[in-house]
């Protein structure tokens, strides 16, 4: 058995969310809480010491030139807070608009930069088995995705019916994967108990 | 035999868990050899870190947290072991609050056994906010973009930054992740700049990221444990990951029989209401 104090905790920790599986209980919902509680004060201590201090406190209160322009991100970024406020609240439209705009223009980069290469290399040529499946796939799940017309022609309608069918396997395979997923984190979680804590493995 | 079945249909779900980890408990415990196949896309992100020259530092993009741990912890260890074993200087990276803390405990591990030291062969640039602003500041200069790493030391004063000022400098980039922030990657690096890309997902994603293998925007990809533990083996350094294949493969198996099984049990007990 481990003798140290943090692994103890951990495995208790694991029994206790893992006690969910038995039945609702309050060790369990005890444990939730504790967790919530860490998680979001640690986002808060990060958040100040890894974003606001070196991003913003730090370059504001240097004394450099033109540094104590900073105050003016403050100011803005306390805009948001206006949402608050029913006769306000178009104060924080104003930075929410520079976000959305911002989000915007990054978001339209992406879509090019991100799909005109899978575009490109969706146009194989006809030479092996996978290049000709990959193709079939490929059409038959866009004829299912044509909504703007009734399909009544039975080629367009059968290739719409195939593409559905490919579409269920993909989602057979994201299933079993999720469950592999899953199955991952078990297995992770009982070879710590097993090695870290009991000390039965190496 | 049919009453059995029919029997299962009703049976309560705790007793399939306890099942499921009684199974997995004893496949820990008593270790046995299934065979590994060695998937390409594992080989082609192994070759990938090969290939990278030793005068360029390599990105490990640590981007998970405690949640993934099972799956992204045995992937980034394997990556970052075969970069110390082939003497390549490597940066953790992480837009997760959590990623540059659990990272740096793996490499701290490794640099012991590889007798490598902190800011000579790795170092943590730690938690960087900002998504594809950041990851487009990044591409253009590193030291502006980076500033200090995680214990507050200029980065220029970094022995293994010195000459490392933008993407150029950077021969690869591997992102662990259990969520979409890969995309930030591919759209602001890898398609801007061309910069090798690998990613080590959880099983969960894996489907969704082949378009992007078939496209040529990932080099190599790690599915998963599976995808771990097949890395494990091309490094001939068998870890946990390689240890828990085992006991997911009979996990897998016990759930292939529970669901053949329901399925039987479920058209006998609708053929006997008929």
């Amino acid at each position: 058995m481990s003798d140290d104090v943090t692994i103890w905790m951990a495995a208790i920790s694991t029994f206790a969310i893992y006690s969910l599986l038995y039945r609702e209980n309050r060790f369990f919902r005890l444990f939730e809480h504790i967790f919530v509680g860490l998680s979001v004060g640690f986002i808060f201590v990060t958040t100040w010491t890894d974003m606001l201090i070196p991003k913003w406190w730090e370059p504001m209160t240097s004394g450099k030139g033109w540094s104590w322009c900073w105050i003016f991100a403050a100011v803005i970024g306390t805009l948001w807070y206006f949402q608050y406020s029913r006769r306000h609240i178009w104060l924080s439209r104003v930075v929410m608009g520079l976000m959305m705009g911002a989000g915007a223009g990054m978001g339209l980069k992406a879509v090019f930069t991100t799909y005109m290469p899978q575009i490109q290399a969706s146009f194989k040529p006809l030479n092996s088995f996978s290049n000709v499946v990959f193709v079939i796939t490929l059409i038959c799940v866009m004829f299912y995705f044509f909504f703007s017309f009734e399909q009544r022609n039975p080629f367009i309608r059968g290739s719409s019916k195939l593409g559905r069918y490919f579409l269920m396997v993909s989602f057979g395979a994201i299933f079993g994967s999720t469950v592999m997923a899953r199955m991952s984190l078990f297995i992770e979680r009982l070879q710590f108990l097993l090695t870290d804590w009991i000390k039965i493995l190496d | 035999m049919r009453d059995l079945l029919l029997r299962l249909q009703n049976i309560d779900r705790r007793w399939l868990y306890v099942t499921l980890a009684i199974v997995v408990t004893l496949c820990l415990l008593f270790p046995f050899n299934l065979p590994l196949y060695i998937s390409p896309q594992v080989k082609s992100l192994y070759d990938a870190v090969e290939r990278v020259p030793k005068d360029k530092i390599v990105i490990v993009a640590s981007e998970w947290d405690a949640g993934t741990r099972g799956e992204n912890l045995p992937q980034t260890r394997a990556i970052m072991e075969h970069l110390m074993r082939r003497g390549i200087k490597f940066a953790i990276l992480s837009q997760y609050q959590q990623g540059p803390r659990l990272a740096e405990a793996i490499a701290e591990e490794l640099a012991r056994k590889y007798n490598k030291k902190y800011g000579i062969d790795w170092c943590n640039w730690g938690y960087k906010i900002g998504g594809g602003m950041m990851l487009q500041a990044l591409s253009r200069n590193i030291p502006k973009t980076i500033e200090k790493d995680i214990w507050g030391t200029p980065v220029e004063k970094i022995p293994m930054m010195a000459g490392v000022k933008d993407i150029r400098d950077v021969g690869l980039i591997v992102v662990m992740s259990g969520s979409a922030v890969i995309d930030g990657y591919i759209a602001f690096i890898r398609s801007v700049y061309g910069t090798p890309l690998g990613f080590g997902c959880t099983a969960v994603m894996a489907p969704e990221q082949y378009p992007f293998l078939d496209s040529g925007q990932l080099v190599g990809l790690l599915a998963g444990l599976m995808g771990a533990a097949q890395y494990e083996k091309l490094l001939s350094s068998p870890g946990r990951a390689m240890r828990a294949m085992n006991a997911q493969s009979m996990a897998h198996l016990l759930i292939i029989v529970l669901i053949i099984l329901g399925n039987i049990g479920y058209a006998m007990s609708r053929g006997s209401k008929r």
